[in-house]
């Protein structure tokens, strides 16, 4: 989970991915592209931690419940 | 070794951008940070711990803030704040909620996860010998729930020196200066020089912190002292182990 939001940090180097949209918002002052960044930011990391506990699931069938996490 | 020059070049280590200064900076902005959290936090957790209520809800808003990014909370914060206050509390006020935010989740899950598991025993013991519900809680469950509360207070201390870097993107001094002035000037044994200072800080809290676990938890509770030293308050109030 924490890994997606660290990566925004690059961005602060120019690597482009989401995180750019931060540094975008910051100089021209817009909320826009910034709470897209932010939302976006949190579904991939949603989206990742499901997909982790369903390929946990597939890994280990004997188990009746997942450990969530 | 351009980076062993950057670290020997006296011009690094005087003045108001110097090494010296950064790192007071650095560890200012932390500590602040890192205080209001556990004002935040350690009552809360307490709390929760104690009633055993709004357990599942703090967990799952934990966890969600974990998926925050930071940078990005940093820069809404900052747009938000602008219009309201002036000064150069605008920089410092996002810079310091987005600190807080990241340390509070690791200082309350300790709290309360420590006095949850608190040994029964221990806590029935107390019960037994008369003392009152407060009793119970400042004297048996406090203490058994301190090496939790130590272990996540460290580990946001960690998160905190960390990620305290970024309050350099919005033109304040501390440690990130180094690293994204370096970026700027395409000097790369600047930044990192920068990110070695964040480490060795880090790994000095670290230390410091694991002496201060060690110091301030009763004996009695510690995992490795020897059964012979004091065979009653070892197993009595030895924490489960979770």
């Amino acid at each position: 989970m924490s890994n997606v939001s660290i990566v925004t940090m690059a961005a602060l180097l120019g690597i482009p991915q989401l995180g750019s949209l931060f540094t975008q918002g910051f100089q021209l002052r817009l909320f826009v592209p910034l709470v897209t960044g932010i939302v976006l930011c949190v579904v991939l990391a949603v989206v990742f931690d499901g997909l982790i506990i369903w390929l946990n699931k597939l890994l280990t069938p004997w188990r009746q419940r997942t450990v969530t996490s | 070794m351009n980076i062993l020059s950057w670290f020997t070049d006296p011009a690094n280590w005087t003045g108001s951008g110097g090494i010296p200064a950064q790192i007071g900076y650095h560890l200012f902005y932390s500590a602040v940070a890192l205080l209001a959290a556990m004002v935040i936090a350690v009552p809360l957790g307490i709390l929760i711990g104690y009633t055993g209520r709004g357990e599942a809800l703090v967990a799952g808003s934990a966890n969600a803030l974990r998926a925050l990014p930071s940078l990005g909370l940093l820069v809404l914060l900052f747009l938000l704040i602008s219009p309201i206050v002036s000064g150069k509390l605008v920089y410092v006020l996002p810079t310091i909620i987005v600190l807080v935010l990241l340390a509070v989740p690791p200082i309350l899950t300790g709290t309360y996860a420590g006095i949850q598991t608190a040994d029964p025993d221990a806590v029935g013991a107390a019960r037994g010998m008369g003392f009152t519900k407060r009793q119970i809680l400042l004297r048996v469950q406090l203490p058994c729930a301190l090496p939790l509360m130590v272990s996540g207070v460290r580990s946001s201390t960690l998160q905190i020196v960390s990620t305290a870097t970024i309050a350099a993107y919005l033109g304040l001094q501390g440690l990130g200066r180094f690293i994204l002035d370096g970026r700027a000037q395409a000097s790369f044994s600047e930044m990192a020089g920068g990110a070695i200072l964040v480490a060795i800080l880090a790994l000095v809290l670290e230390f410091t912190f694991a002496w201060l676990g060690r110091v301030i938890v009763s004996p009695g509770l510690r995992r490795t002292v020897s059964k012979s030293s004091s065979p009653i308050s070892t197993t009595v109030l030895e924490p489960a182990t979770t």
